[in-house]
């Protein structure tokens, strides 16, 4: 019998051993660490998930500790001699089957007894291992529980009962619609600034350009870029908003200096002449490029209009209309427009002012007063005076411009003076469009960091309130994006049986909108006609004597009402015999404006159709805010509305 | 030789040594009334080949437990009282001027005379108050198992095995043995007092008409045998990794030293300190009937075969520090299978 072989029931022992310790390492570790971690863990998902929104999915992280620790428990080594160790020490047997198991070889050359001794320490060892038991010395108990148990098990419990903080009310009008909570998406330590994507896109077209405005449009994105990623803080963006907002009032005084025509009357003469231009194939190219407001390429493309009518008839015939439309249109702005508005106004200052001037108040209180009504109208005056001055010129212009588009006209196709008449007007309509443009821009940029500074200063509010605007918007804006459960199918109006939202940005006080209203209603409001009823706490300028101060003190409304649930809306308050009656919207062939909306209110804002009709009306809204002496909130009020409903 | 002979052998040799221990342990005892871990550890410097210094009291059996071990062995005995006139030629033996007879011619002539070395078991009494020139005339024999005199080196014969004895108490005219003698000592033996029921045997066995007689049971062969059998036990790596470490640990630069070694320690242990602690526990284990020496053989032997190795400094000297306890805490600084 070899050596080898006689040790048999001594590895079967040691081996039964081993697995024996690795199954009370595997009860200590789980009683121990894997039980109290999987409840520390189970607390930590919980309020995860009521907290933070995660998945439910997240719940399985606490089973993690289970097969974590029984991985340590199989892979962890143990050495043989330390077992053996173990054993002897636990059956009192004086290291004989530790020493059994290290003298396995005798050394070379050792004394002939040494290696019978080795032997016989051998067989002694074998025949002890057949007797002994290892689970006696071994064994597998689970710990006691302690107080860090306790404290990990009311964690769970604990967690268990906390709230949700993202109760969702909506959900059932907004199945479909991924709804992303606040706080996953901008893991990072920056601030959610998901109310500025409207903003940001203005702002990014105004970057499209070499100028003030455009290289204020990027500084602003940068700071919002900045201050969401968590570079900067709220204060820092603020600083920086309000040094770029000085720097654009210099840039704004500058070109206010050098502006000469009014800017709005040239852009509502640019717009009519780009109509009138698009309105011919030959001239289309012009057309579109005086919409977009580049002046450059409206020439160079009027001056290839013109060389291919002078090579072609039918050409000519086209440039002939085009710029007959554009005399009749030019001509018919130059007279909805008269000066004469701005010079009744001008004429009524100037007289207040001189009622003002021969007033003389002896009380010091009345006279300072008086000194500030004077003030105010003299620079009333100025300011009429100066813009009266500006309408006139910028009607000399549009003059101008029709009487190139005349003469154009009635010359000869390929003849010379009709190509400097379409130069004299290419040039005119260039110089024309960046004057507007350069005003356009440059007010566009200042309601931007206005804008900006508002989003900042609301950036830092957090609650539930918050959170709920947040998740609104988000939803609305993936409807913008048309991204929703179905893209908005182009001209195909829903009939309205189904659930609608409106959404409404409401309860506007001084400053900024600091709330966003949902509206459930029944999608009938393509045949409604309704009439609201509260939406009457506009802007109130009075005439006479409290004009002046009325401005400061009146304006808080929006103009928006709260909406009604009747689509008939609410019956008037006025005392008369009134009848409500429903009058259904006439169709006509083709898809009306009314059921382009209403599909673009239901299934997103991205389709063709509506973009074109989002822009028309967009235009139409900004010429208006162009002329008129817009207070700037409610100014800004206008601008975001139409961000909040483009199409991206 | 087949292995399976020489485990058979081996077996029997074991077993037959085992008896031999038991009964020579008997004869002792059949004298000395207790201290068995003595006359344990007497037996083990005599299987070892190593020398024994016993330290205890006057009055407690220590030369009369040399005396009867001597009796038992069947050994040429010889008993050194030291004292402070005690010359190296007392022990070690003399040249003399002597008258011879016959073929010589009438002729003085210079005979060497052998001291009392000259024995298997050589008991230096009250070794300590010796002069050191004195004490210093064992250094060879000890160590090198011959002594020279006269221009002569004549060996000791074989087994040789000196037993001093030396009493703690009385300082007034001793002279403590040199670091390098003691150092030859294999064990240093702390003789106790003893316990109740020990005593009441001693009166009784001492204080009558009876009179134990001790017959010896083993001859030199026999012991000769029998430490060549102590040298065959296998010690497996741990252990001896074991000793090294303990040796290590009464040394107060090593860093596995505990705070108690740094501070109070002098000198730690020398090599023949381990190698004593390993022959101790080779022999221990065979006491036991066990065949392997064991981490608890060490413990067991380390205190006796280190307690004179170790110096304390002055530090430790003047606050009494005791070298046991020293130990123990080095025993205790180095675990069992450590690295």
């Amino acid at each position: 019998m070899t050596a080898a072989s006689r040790t048999k029931s001594l590895d079967r022992l040691l081996a039964a051993a081993v697995r024996r310790a690795r199954l009370a390492d595997a009860a200590w570790v789980l009683g121990r660490v894997a039980l109290p971690a999987a409840m520390v863990i189970a607390a930590a998902v919980l309020l995860a998930i009521r907290r933070l929104g995660a998945p439910p999915v997240a719940l399985w992280l606490c089973a993690l500790p289970l097969p974590a620790a029984l991985a340590w428990a199989g892979l962890r080594p143990h050495a043989i001699r330390r077992v053996a160790r173990r054993l002897d020490t636990h059956f009192r047997l004086d290291d004989q089957l530790g020493a059994a198991l290290e003298l396995s070889a005798p050394r070379p050359g050792a004394d002939p007894r040494t290696v019978a001794i080795i032997t016989l320490v051998r067989e002694r060892a074998d025949a002890l291992a057949q007797t002994l038991d290892p689970a006696a010395a071994i064994g597998v108990r689970v710990p006691t529980p302690r107080w860090t148990d306790a404290v990990a098990a009311l964690a769970a419990l604990a967690a268990w009962f906390v709230p949700p903080v993202h109760a969702d009310p909506l959900a059932p009008s907004l199945s479909g619609v991924a709804i992303e909570p606040v706080g996953r998406t901008h893991a990072k330590a920056g601030i959610d600034l998901a109310l500025a994507a409207p903003l940001r896109q203005s702002l990014k077209e105004l970057t499209g350009a070499k100028d003030d405005p455009a290289a204020a449009a990027q500084e602003i994105l940068d700071i919002l870029d900045a201050l969401e990623r968590g570079d900067i803080d709220r204060a820092a963006a603020l600083e920086r908003l309000e040094e770029l907002e000085r720097e654009l009032a210099d840039a704004d005084a500058e070109l206010d200096a050098a502006l000469r025509e009014d800017p709005a009357l040239l852009a509502e003469a640019l717009d009519e002449l780009g109509n009138a231009l698009q309105q011919e194939e030959v001239t289309s190219e012009a057309g579109d490029a005086l919409d977009r407001g580049d002046g450059d390429a409206a020439e160079a493309a009027l001056t290839a209009a013109g060389e291919e009518a002078a090579a072609d008839a039918a050409s000519d015939a086209q440039m002939q209309r085009a710029l007959a439309e554009a005399e009749r249109r030019l001509a018919k702005q130059n007279d909805a427009r008269d000066a004469s508005e701005t010079a009744k106004q001008l004429d009524e200052a100037e007289r207040r002012l001189r009622g003002e001037e021969k007033q003389k108040p002896e009380d010091p209180e009345a006279k300072a007063e008086h000194e500030r009504r004077l003030e105010q109208q003299r620079e009333r005056v100025e300011t009429l005076a100066r813009q009266h001055e500006r309408e006139l010129a910028a009607q000399r212009k549009v003059e101008e411009l029709r009487r190139n588009a005349k003469q154009a006209a009635q010359n000869k196709a390929g003849s010379a003076e009709r190509k400097r008449q379409l130069e004299k007007l290419g040039r005119g309509m260039k110089e024309a469009s960046k004057s507007a443009r350069s005003s356009q821009r440059m007010q566009g940029a200042q309601d931007a960091v206005e804008e900006a500074k508002s989003f900042v200063r609301r950036s830092g509010q957090s609650g539930a309130g918050e959170d709920t605007r947040r998740q609104q918007f988000r939803k609305f804006d993936t409807a913008a994006k048309g991204q929703g459960q179905q893209q908005g199918k182009d001209g195909k109006g829903n009939d309205g049986k189904g659930k609608s939202t409106l959404l409404v940005e409401g309860k506007l006080g001084d400053g900024e909108p600091d709330g966003m209203m949902e509206m459930p209603g029944d999608g009938q409001g393509q045949d409604g006609q309704g009439q609201d009823g509260q939406g009457q706490d506009g802007e109130s300028d009075g005439d006479g004597q409290g004009q002046g101060q009325g401005q400061g003190n009146a304006a808080s409304g929006d103009g928006m009402g709260d909406g009604s649930q009747d689509p008939l809306g609410d019956p008037s308050r006025m005392a008369a015999g009134t009848t409500d009656v429903r009058v259904d919207a006439r169709r006509g062939r083709g898809v009306s404006k009314a059921e382009i909306l209403q599909d673009a209110s239901q299934h997103g804002f991205a389709t063709e159709p509506y973009r074109r009709t989002y822009e028309e009306y967009r235009d139409h809204a900004q010429s208006t805010l162009d002329s008129d002496a817009f207070p700037s909130a409610q100014r800004r009020l206008v601008k975001r509305y139409y961000q909040m409903i483009q199409g991206r | 030789m087949s292995t399976a002979i020489t485990t058979a052998d081996t077996q029997q040799e074991l077993q037959a040594m085992h008896d031999d221990l038991t009964a020579l342990t008997r004869e002792v005892q059949r004298v000395i009334v207790g201290q068995d871990k003595v006359i344990r550890s007497v037996l083990t410097c005599l299987l070892a080949g190593g020398h024994g210094l016993l330290e205890g009291v006057p009055g407690l059996g220590k030369t009369l437990l040399i005396r009867t071990l001597a009796s038992a062995v069947h050994l040429d005995f010889a008993r050194i009282q030291f004292t402070p006139d005690l010359m190296p030629a007392d022990i070690v033996g003399t040249s003399m001027l002597l008258q011879t007879e016959g073929d010589a011619g009438g002729r003085p002539v210079l005979q060497y005379q052998a001291g009392p070395i000259f024995a298997n078991i050589v008991l230096a009494d009250e070794i300590n108050r010796a002069t050191p020139k004195t004490q210093s005339a064992l250094l060879e024999a000890m160590a090198e198992g011959t002594v020279t005199a006269g221009g002569q080196t004549r060996k000791l014969p074989n087994p040789f095995l000196v037993l001093a004895t030396q009493n703690p108490l009385e300082m007034e005219g001793t002279y403590p043995l040199p670091e390098a003698q003691l150092d030859r000592f294999f064990f240093k033996m702390h003789v106790e007092f003893p316990a109740e029921d020990e005593l009441i045997r001693i009166l009784d066995r001492t204080t009558g008409h009876d009179v134990a007689e001790v017959h010896p049971v083993l001859d030199a062969t026999r012991i000769t045998q029998m430490r060549e059998l102590v040298r065959a036990i296998p010690v497996t790596d741990s252990v001896t990794r074991y000793v090294v470490r303990v040796l290590r640990a009464t040394h107060p630069d090593d860093a596995r030293a505990p705070d108690m070694i740094k501070r109070y320690v002098r000198f730690g242990g020398s090599p023949r300190g381990a190698q004593a602690m390993l022959l101790g526990a080779r022999i221990r284990c065979l006491l036991d009937r066990r065949m392997t020496p064991s981490v608890d053989d060490v413990r067991a032997v380390a205190a006796e075969a280190l307690r004179h190795r170790v110096i304390l400094n002055f530090e430790g000297e003047a606050e009494g520090i005791s070298i046991d306890e020293c130990l123990a805490k080095a025993l205790a600084a180095v675990p069992e299978g450590g690295k």
